[in-house]
């Protein structure tokens, strides 16, 4: 199990991948926090060039949760997807697998190698980029709820473990890239639609930790039915993880 | 003592029968040549053999033990080398033999002394460059090492020599001339030229059926006797009358003159009596021993009547 993880690590660290995880991260933390800070502030005086004289309300760390958590939904999620995918496909694709298993590998401990080396990727540096926004929102507003952004970057984070299994699930499914994510994606689309069925049992559903974040943050959602959500989602990830291996296993390589 | 042994596999694609009742025996410290055209079933044979696809029916032993798709014994004791090896491109050749060693579980404080010796044995020690570098020749040795770095009992090589250029291919020819010293192997190709060059025994596939496994001094002595000839009368026109003769089989021009197996070996004088008739000069005549490439050829023409 050690060896496959090092020859993911190995991916990561030779192919760079590690520092665009990082870099995104961290420039998407402050950029968050820094466009709700001063957005309105550019506005005012765009509009003030044009001879138009117009007083928005002073921002609030509330707009800084919300660019983070839409910046980070939209535009992080859907880099560390695709790299996931090719992450897990490659083998596959590019015609490793007859050197990788004519080798004492156990099937299962590739799979799990892949989901635990692309899950401890996302969340170092998840973690890293949050410390940062935290901090650089903190600094610009004066005020942040540590505990509840906790929790809503626990939910996001589950969201994102839910999505790469997905991607993982249907790598091991397709022979091809393009099978193996435009499922995820069509899976992605479609929770969007599905967020204003929340009503009764849907409140738990795992699509709902998309937008839960953000609710969570302007208080419009009970802290218990997201950490109930979030954990359905991690069982759901452990749910996809299992597929994985047992479809792995049962499965031709070539 | 047998080191391989495949067991009437079969193996199917939807309503194709890719393999039909395939069975192999190879012996400890031979060198078997696994011979057959394009698409004759080496290659799913051969993969078959290790896992990496499912058959429908049929067992393959390793060393007496039955392989299946999670025993780990064979793994441990085998050593693959693929027609086109596909390396991880950012890789270089160090990391990816520090891979293949790992993850055999071998002792770590031998693994540098144990990738310089293969990398030598390759002629890839000085090379420091990513895999995405190198041309189809320094990956198919890349292979042979990765494939031997653990030290097999057996080598699988499947084509190895198939996409290479001649000096490409004389290298690996080198080298199985070396470990044929110390290990068994498997050795797939339709370069019946490469086979009679290293191996000791010869499996013919045709079809997805065994034709035949025998070793190769049998295989050439087995068949008829033929004979190589030289006339004063031009070829094409002997070749005719020698064909109408009904005394022949196998005839056909070769190097300046004409190759012949007489049908019944007995009517030799006959056949003179023949070329006499109809006043044939022979300048030149001699055994001509066959080569491997004659036999397949001969096999699988008798095969399709």
């Amino acid at each position: 199990m050690k060896t496959v993880i090092n020859y993911d690590l190995l991916y990561f660290k030779k192919t760079s991948k590690f520092i665009v995880f990082g870099v995104l991260g961290i420039f998407l933390a402050g950029f968050s926090a820094l466009t709700a800070k001063y957005f309105n502030v550019i506005i005012e005086y765009s509009l003030g060039q044009e001879g138009i004289d117009i007083v928005l309300p002073e921002p609030t760390v509330l707009e800084s949760y919300t660019q983070f958590f839409s910046n980070f939904t939209q535009i992080y999620l859907f880099v560390i997807l695709f790299i996931a995918v090719t992450f897990f496909i490659q083998d596959k694709t590019r015609g490793h697998y007859p050197l990788i298993f004519t080798k004492p590998i156990l099937r299962s401990h590739y799979i799990l190698s892949k989901s635990l080396v692309i899950s401890l990727t996302l969340i170092v540096s998840y973690i890293v980029s949050a410390l940062f926004f935290g901090y650089y929102s903190f600094v610009l507003f004066n005020e942040f709820d540590v505990g509840l952004y906790m929790i809503a970057s626990l939910a996001f984070l589950v969201f994102c473990l839910v999505m790469i299994h997905a991607g993982l699930f249907f790598s091991v499914i397709f022979r091809s890239f393009l099978g193996a994510i435009l499922l995820p994606i069509i899976l992605f689309v479609l929770f969007g639609l599905m967020g204003p069925l929340d009503g009764g049992i849907f409140k738990y559903f795992p699509y709902q930790l998309m937008r839960y974040p953000l609710v969570l943050m302007a208080g419009e959602v009970e802290t218990v039915t997201v950490l109930l959500t979030t954990i359905i989602g991690f069982l759901i990830t452990l749910a996809l993880l299992l597929g994985s291996i047992k479809l792995f296993q049962s499965k031709s390589l070539l | 003592m047998i080191i391989l042994e495949v067991k009437n596999l079969n193996k199917f694609y939807g309503e194709f029968q890719a393999l039909e009742n395939v069975n192999l025996t190879v012996k400890k410290n031979e060198v078997y040549g696994f011979i057959g055209r394009n698409g004759a079933g080496k290659t799913t044979t051969i993969n078959s053999i290790l896992s990496l696809i499912d058959y429908q029916s049929g067992e393959v032993f390793f060393d007496g033990e039955k392989v299946s798709k999670r025993s780990m014994h064979d793994k441990r004791d085998i050593g693959y080398v693929p027609d086109v090896p596909s390396f991880p491109r950012y890789l270089t050749a160090r990391d990816f033999l520090g891979f293949v060693y790992d993850t055999y579980q071998l002792p770590k404080e031998d693994k540098d002394q144990a990738i310089k010796t293969i990398l030598g044995r390759v002629q890839l020690e000085d090379n420091t460059k990513k895999i995405s570098g190198y041309s189809r020749g320094m990956k198919q040795r890349l292979a042979i090492a990765q494939a031997l770095i653990h030290k097999p009992k057996l080598l699988l090589m499947d084509e190895p020599t198939s996409a290479l250029d001649p000096m490409g291919r004389k290298d690996i020819l080198d080298i199985i001339r070396e470990l044929k010293k110390e290990l068994t192997i498997l050795y797939s190709t339709h370069i019946l030229e490469d086979a009679q060059k290293v191996c000791d025994t010869i499996g013919l596939i045709e079809g997805g059926k065994m034709v035949f496994e025998k070793p190769l001094k049998t295989i050439i002595s087995d068949r008829e006797q033929a004979y190589y000839m030289r006339t004063v009368e031009p070829l094409e026109q002997v070749l005719r009358t020698i064909k109408d003769s009904q005394l022949v089989t196998d005839e056909h021009i070769y190097n300046g003159g004409i190759v012949y197996t007489l049908k019944d070996a007995g009517k030799t004088l006959d056949f003179q009596r023949f070329l006499n008739q109809h006043n044939i000069a022979i300048t030149y005549l001699q055994p001509y021993e066959k080569s491997l490439e004659d036999v397949f050829v001969e096999v699988l023409h008798e095969n399709r009547h």
